[in-house]
C-alpha cells in the first residue's frame, strides 16, 4: 500500500440477515481512494452502493453486519476496531453527508448549535471558538448571512441551504475523507450545480478524498476521476471517468450510459436495459446481470465471471472479456 | 456468442414480479402460524366463544341454583374442595365453573356489540371529517373534543341511572362512550392517505366521492381501525366489569363476569376464589383479543404478505 | 401574446386541443384565528399556453414554480382562481356535473410516485378496471378483455392480473399507472413527473413506452418535470416556468439552441453533461441563491435577483410573455443574444 491511500476496501462483504434467510448486500467489493481523489459508485437502487458507505461508515444496522473483508483507513482495518474508536473517526477523519438533509439533521435544535457541538465534540474547542468556527464553515459553504442562518431552526432553510449546512457541518473536522451518499438528488437543478461546485472547490482546496455515491452519469462525469459501477452487490467495472465513459466494457454500464439523456445532443436515441434489478433475495445463478443482458450467453448462465483486468486500470466482471478486448 | 444484441426498447413484457399473490386462506394460514401470540389469541377467543355458545351443555350446574349445604366450598384441589364444584362455590353455593362459563355470554356480547356500534359511528364521522375537511370536519371534531371532555364512567353511571340498567343500555353506553376515539384515529389516517396519489388518481378518473371513501379511504383506514377495536373489545369488557362492579351493570340474574367479581368482593380476604376465577376470565380473553388483535393487524395488510 | 389570442380564439376548435388562458392560482395562507392579514401564495400567476393535437407540450421548472399545480388544475383537481381552460373549445370551468365528468374523462393524468399513486389494497385488475368501472364503459366479460388489452398494451404480463401492487418494481407499477390513464382512450395524457422516481435505466423504458403509446393512440401530452433532460426526448415544445409564471416557451430546438431568457440559460447549465471531456470546455453558469418564497416574489422580474444579467428597469418593471422571434415566446426585458445554447451536434 502506498502512504497516499488513505482508504483501502478489500473484498468487503455485508450481508442482511433475515428471517427469510441471508441477503448479500454487498458481495465481495474492493476498491482503494487515494488523497485528493473524488470517486464515484455507480448504480441503481438495490446495487449495494449505499451498503457499501454505510459499511465504511460503520452504520449498518441490524440485521446487517459486515461479514468478511476489511476496510484500511490509513493502513488501519476499521471493521476490527471498538465503537468508541469508530466514532472518533467518524466526523474526525471521516465525515459524511447524506441525500435529505432535512432528516439527518435535529428539527429541534438550532443549525449552529448542531455544528457547533459536533465542533466541540472533535476538537476540544470552547464555546465561543467553536461559535465561530461554525460560522466560518457556514460562509465557507457559501451560506449568505451566515450569522442569521447559525440561530435558525433546520425546517427554516430551503433544501439547498440545508444540504450547506451538512456539508459545512462534515467539513467542520477537516476530515479527510468525505462520504457522500447521493448529496444532489433531492436537490432542484440549480441548487444541484452550485453544491457539485461547492464540493469540487473544496476538495481542491483541502485536498479531501470524496466517495460520490450516486445514479447519476451525468454528475459522475463532471466531479470524479475515478468510477465504480455496481450492480446486484458486486463491482461489474471499474476504472477512470475517461476510459469509461469512452470505453466502457461492461454490457451494464453500456447500457446505463445509454440510458443517459445527454441534455448537449439534440439528435439522441434513449435505449433502455430491459428489465428490473433482481431483488436482493432472488440473485440469479452465473453473471448476476444475465437476466437483463442482451449479449448474455449459455456461460453466463451457469458460471460466474470473476472482476479481471481487461487493460491497465481497467477492471471488468463480464465473459465476454474473457479471451482479450471485444468491442460492445 | 450472441453478437447480435436486440435493440432495446422497453416495450415488451417485463420481468416477473418480485413474488406471488398465494390465495388469500393460504396466505391466512401461513402468517398465523409464523405468529406465535396470533395463534394463542385466537385459540383463546374461538375457546371463549365456543364457550359461549355451548354454555347450556358445558356447564356442570345451573349457574343460578342456590345451594345453602354448599356455600363457600374452596377449589377441588384444597382441602375440602369437592370434585362435583371444580373451581368452588360462592356465598350462596353456586357453583362458580358454571357462572363463568355462563358469564361469558354477556360479557362478549356486551363488549363485541359495544364497539361495533362505536366503529360504524366512529368510522363514519372520521371518513365523514377527514375526507371534506373544512367546516364538516370543523363542527364534527369539537362534537368529539366535547365528548372527550366527559369522563367515561361518570357518563355511563348517570346514563344508567336515568335508563335504569339493561343490557342494551349498556351496549349504547358503552358504545357511545367510545365511538370518539375511533372518530379521530380514522380522521388522522384519512387525512394522511387523502394526500396519497391514489386518491387522485382515482378523483381524476372521475370517481365520485362517496366511492373514493368507500374504495379508497376504508380499506386503507381498516387496518388501525381493526386494531384498535380489538383493544377496545378488552378495555370494554373490563369497564363493563367495573360497571357491574359498581352495581350498575348487569342485573342479576344475568350473569357477567364483572358481576361475578363484584359479588365476590366482599368475600375476598377469606375465599379468594369467589374473585379472582372471574378476574381471570377476564384477563385471559382480553389478552386473547389483543394477541388476535395484533395478528389481524398484519394479515389485513397485503403486503405483509411474506413476512418480508 | 394577447393579439396573438385574438387571432386565435377565431379558430380555437381546429388548431388547439387545449388553451389556457390567463390562469391564476392563489393558496389563501392567512395567519391568525381572526385573519386580519390576507396572504396568498401566489403558485400561478397568470399563464397563457396552448397545446396542439398529437404534440407534447413539455414543462420545466424547480419546486415551487407552480408546474404540478398547472397539471392539477387543468385536471380540474384544484379549483382555479382566475382564468379559463379551454379544451376542445369548451371552457372547463363553465361546465358541471355529469357533463364535466364526461369531458374530464378525456384528459387523463400519470403520476410522479408510483407507489403512492396505486392503491395498496387493490388488485392491478381492479386498478385498471376501476375508470371503465367508473364510466359504466364495459361489464363481465367485455370488461375483463379490456382490461387484458391494456395490461398488453404497456406491456404487463396479463399473469399479473390478481396481484398486489407492492408485489411489481418503480417500472412496472409506472406501467399500471400508465394502462389506468390509457383506459378511458382520453385525448390529452398530464404527465405529472412520470420518470422521476425511477432508476435511469428504467426511465427510458417508461418514456419509449409513451412515445410508442402517443404514436399508436394519437395522444396528446402534458409533459411536467423539474428538469429538462427529462423532458427533452418526448416534447415538441417546452414551457419554461418560474416562480408561477411562464418565462419562455418555444419548440424543443429552438430552446436547447438558443434560450432566450437567462433562467433557461441556467437550467440548460445546470446539468451535468455525461460526457468527462467537456467537463472543462463547458461554459458554466450557476444561478446564485434561492428560489424566493411564491408568497412575496420580488418586485419587477421574478427573477431578477438571481439573474446575472439583470439591470434597473428589471427591479421595477414586470416583462411580458412576448413573441421574440416566431414561434418564441419569452418574459425578459433583455433576451439573450445567439450563442447561450448548448447543443454540441447541430
Amino acid at each position: 500500500m502506498t502512504t497516499d491511500t488513505i482508504l483501502e476496501v478489500k473484498d468487503l462483504k455485508t450481508y442482511f440477515y433475515t428471517e427469510n434467510g441471508v441477503i448479500p448486500s454487498v458481495d465481495g467489493v474492493t476498491f482503494d481512494i487515494k488523497k485528493g481523489e473524488t470517486i464515484a459508485i455507480v448504480g441503481e437502487s438495490g446495487s449495494g452502493k449505499s451498503v457499501t458507505s454505510l459499511s465504511i461508515m460503520g452504520l449498518v444496522g441490524s440485521p446487517g453486519k459486515v461479514a468478511g473483508g476489511e476496510i484500511l483507513f490509513e493502513g488501519k482495518d476499521i471493521t476490527k476496531i471498538s465503537k468508541r474508536e469508530m466514532r472518533k473517526l467518524r466526523g474526525n477523519e471521516i465525515a459524511m453527508i447524506f441525500q435529505e438533509p432535512l432528516t439527518s439533521l435535529n428539527p429541534l435544535f438550532t443549525v449552529g448549535n448542531q455544528i457547533s457541538e459536533s465542533i466541540r465534540l472533535h476538537q476540544k474547542a470552547s464555546k465561543e471558538e467553536a461559535k465561530k468556527i461554525a460560522i466560518e464553515m457556514l460562509k465557507k459553504v457559501g451560506i449568505p448571512r451566515a450569522e442569521k442562518i447559525y440561530s435558525s431552526h433546520p425546517h427554516l432553510l430551503s433544501g439547498g441551504m440545508r444540504q450547506r449546512v451538512m456539508i459545512a457541518m462534515a467539513l467542520s473536522c477537516n476530515p479527510k475523507l468525505l462520504i457522500a451518499d447521493e448529496p444532489t438528488t433531492a436537490l432542484d437543478v440549480t441548487i444541484q450545480a452550485q453544491i457539485l461546485e461547492l464540493m469540487r472547490n473544496l476538495s481542491r482546496e483541502n485536498d479531501t478524498s470524496i466517495m460520490l455515491i450516486t445514479h447519476d452519469l451525468g454528475v459522475v462525469a463532471e466531479m470524479v476521476d475515478k468510477v465504480i459501477v455496481m450492480y446486484a452487490g458486486q463491482v461489474v467495472e471499474h476504472t477512470d471517468v475517461y476510459t469509461l465513459f469512452k470505453d466502457p466494457k461492461h454490457p451494464y454500464t453500456k447500457g446505463l450510459l445509454d440510458s443517459t439523456p445527454k441534455i448537449h445532443e439534440l439528435k439522441e436515441e434513449l435505449q433502455s436495459i430491459e428489465g428490473t434489478v433482481p431483488p436482493p433475495g432472488s440473485i440469479p445463478v452465473g453473471c448476476r446481470f444475465n437476466t437483463r443482458c442482451p449479449y448474455a450467453t449459455e456461460k453466463c448462465f451457469s458460471e460466474t465471471p470473476e472482476l479481471t483486468e481487461v487493460s491497465p486500470n481497467h477492471q471488468v466482471r463480464c465473459w465476454l472479456h474473457e479471451e482479450g478486448e471485444v468491442a460492445i | 456468442m450472441a453478437a447480435n444484441p436486440q435493440t432495446t426498447t422497453g416495450t415488451g413484457p417485463v420481468a416477473t414480479p418480485i413474488s406471488k399473490s398465494p390465495s388469500a386462506f393460504k396466505r391466512w394460514f401461513r402468517l398465523l402460524l409464523k405468529s406465535k401470540t396470533g395463534t394463542v389469541g385466537l385459540i383463546i377467543v374461538l375457546t371463549v366463544i365456543l364457550i359461549s355458545i355451548f354454555a347450556k351443555q358445558l356447564a356442570p350446574h345451573d349457574p343460578n341454583q342456590i345451594n345453602p349445604a354448599m356455600m363457600l366450598k374452596p377449589p377441588v384441589w384444597m382441602d375440602g374442595g369437592s370434585a362435583d364444584y371444580i373451581l368452588g362455590t360462592d356465598n350462596l353455593g353456586r357453583d362458580i365453573l358454571s357462572r363463568i362459563i355462563f358469564g361469558s355470554q354477556i360479557s362478549l356480547a356486551v363488549g363485541i356489540s359495544a364497539v361495533v356500534l362505536a366503529g360504524v359511528i366512529g368510522v363514519f364521522v372520521g371518513l365523514v371529517a377527514g375526507y371534506y375537511g373544512g367546516i364538516i370536519d370543523n363542527i364534527l371534531m369539537r362534537l368529539v373534543d366535547s365528548f372527550l371532555a366527559i369522563p367515561t364512567i361518570l357518563f355511563a353511571l348517570v346514563i344508567l341511572s336515568i335508563f335504569g340498567p339493561s343490557v342494551p343500555t349498556l351496549i349504547v353506553v358503552l358504545g357511545i362512550t367510545n365511538w370518539v376515539q375511533y372518530a379521530r384515529l380514522v380522521r388522522g389516517e384519512v387525512l394522511s392517505i387523502k394526500e396519497r396519489e391514489f386518491v387522485k388518481a382515482a378523483k381524476s378518473i372521475g370517481v365520485r366521492d362517496n366511492q373514493i371513501i368507500l374504495r379508497h379511504l376504508l380499506p386503507n383506514v381498516i387496518s388501525p381501525f381493526i386494531v384498535i377495536s380489538t383493544l377496545s373489545v378488552a378495555t370494554t369488557i373490563i369497564l363493563e366489569a367495573s360497571l357491574s362492579f359498581l352495581g350498575l351493570g348487569i342485573q342479576p340474574p344475568t350473569i357477567s363476569w364483572g358481576g361475578i367479581l363484584s359479588d365476590g368482593r366482599d368475600y375476598i380476604a377469606t375465599s379468594w376464589w369467589l374473585a379472582t376465577f372471574p378476574g381471570l376470565a377476564i384477563t385471559i380473553t382480553v389478552l386473547g383479543i389483543i394477541f388476535l388483535g395484533d395478528w389481524l393487524r398484519d394479515v389485513l395488510d397485503p403486503r405483509a404478505n411474506n413476512g418480508r | 401574446m394577447e393579439q396573438l389570442m385574438k387571432e386565435d380564439s377565431k379558430n380555437v376548435q381546429t388548431e388547439y386541443l387545449l388553451e389556457v388562458r390567463g390562469l391564476k392560482k392563489y393558496f389563501d395562507v392567512s395567519e391568525g384565528l381572526f385573519k386580519k392579514r390576507k396572504s396568498f401564495v401566489r403558485a400561478v400567476d397568470n399563464i397563457d399556453f396552448f397545446v396542439k393535437p398529437g404534440e407534447t407540450l413539455g414543462i420545466v421548472g424547480e419546486s415551487g414554480c407552480g408546474k404540478s399545480t398547472t397539471g392539477n388544475l387543468i385536471m380540474q383537481l384544484l379549483d382555479k382562481t382566475e382564468g379559463e381552460i379551454i379544451f376542445e373549445g369548451v371552457d372547463l370551468g363553465k361546465l358541471s356535473g355529469e357533463k364535466l365528468r364526461r369531458k374530464r374523462a378525456e384528459i387523463q393524468m400519470i403520476f410522479q410516485d408510483p407507489f403512492s399513486s396505486l392503491n395498496p389494497r387493490m388488485r392491478v385488475f381492479d386498478i385498471i378496471a376501476e375508470p371503465l368501472k367508473t364510466h359504466h364503459v364495459a361489464k363481465g366479460k367485455e370488461l375483463e378483455n379490456q382490461v387484458y388489452e391494456l395490461m398488453d398494451v404497456v406491456g404487463l404480463d396479463r399473469s399479473y392480473a390478481r396481484r398486489y401492487p407492492h408485489e411489481f418494481s418503480g417500472g412496472q407499477r409506472q406501467r399500471i399507472g400508465i394502462a389506468r390513464a390509457l383506459a378511458l382512450k382520453p385525448k390529452l395524457i398530464i404527465c405529472d413527473e412520470p420518470v422521476s422516481a425511477l432508476d435511469v435505466s428504467i426511465q427510458s423504458q417508461i418514456l419509449n413506452l409513451m412515445a410508442k403509446l402517443q404514436k399508436e393512440f394519437n395522444l396528446t401530452y402534458i409533459f411536467i418535470a423539474h428538469g429538462l433532460p427529462a423532458v427533452k426526448h418526448i416534447s415538441d415544445r417546452i414551457a419554461v416556468m418560474y416562480l408561477g409564471k411562464i418565462v419562455e416557451i418555444t419548440t424543443k430546438e429552438k430552446l436547447f439552441d438558443q434560450p432566450l431568457h437567462p433562467y433557461t440559460e441556467g437550467l440548460l447549465s445546470a446539468v451535468p453533461i455525461p460526457d468527462p471531456t467537456l467537463r472543462d470546455k463547458k461554459n458554466r453558469i450557476i444561478i446564485e441563491g434561492d428560489m424566493p418564497s411564491p408568497a412575496n416574489p420580488p418586485s419587477g422580474c421574478r427573477f431578477h435577483p438571481r439573474c446575472p444579467y439583470a439591470q434597473e428597469r428589471c427591479k421595477i418593471e414586470e416583462p411580458k410573455l412576448v413573441e421574440e422571434q416566431q414561434d418564441h415566446f419569452v418574459a425578459c426585458h433583455f433576451p439573450l443574444e445567439e450563442g447561450h445554447g448548448i447543443l454540441l451536434d447541430k
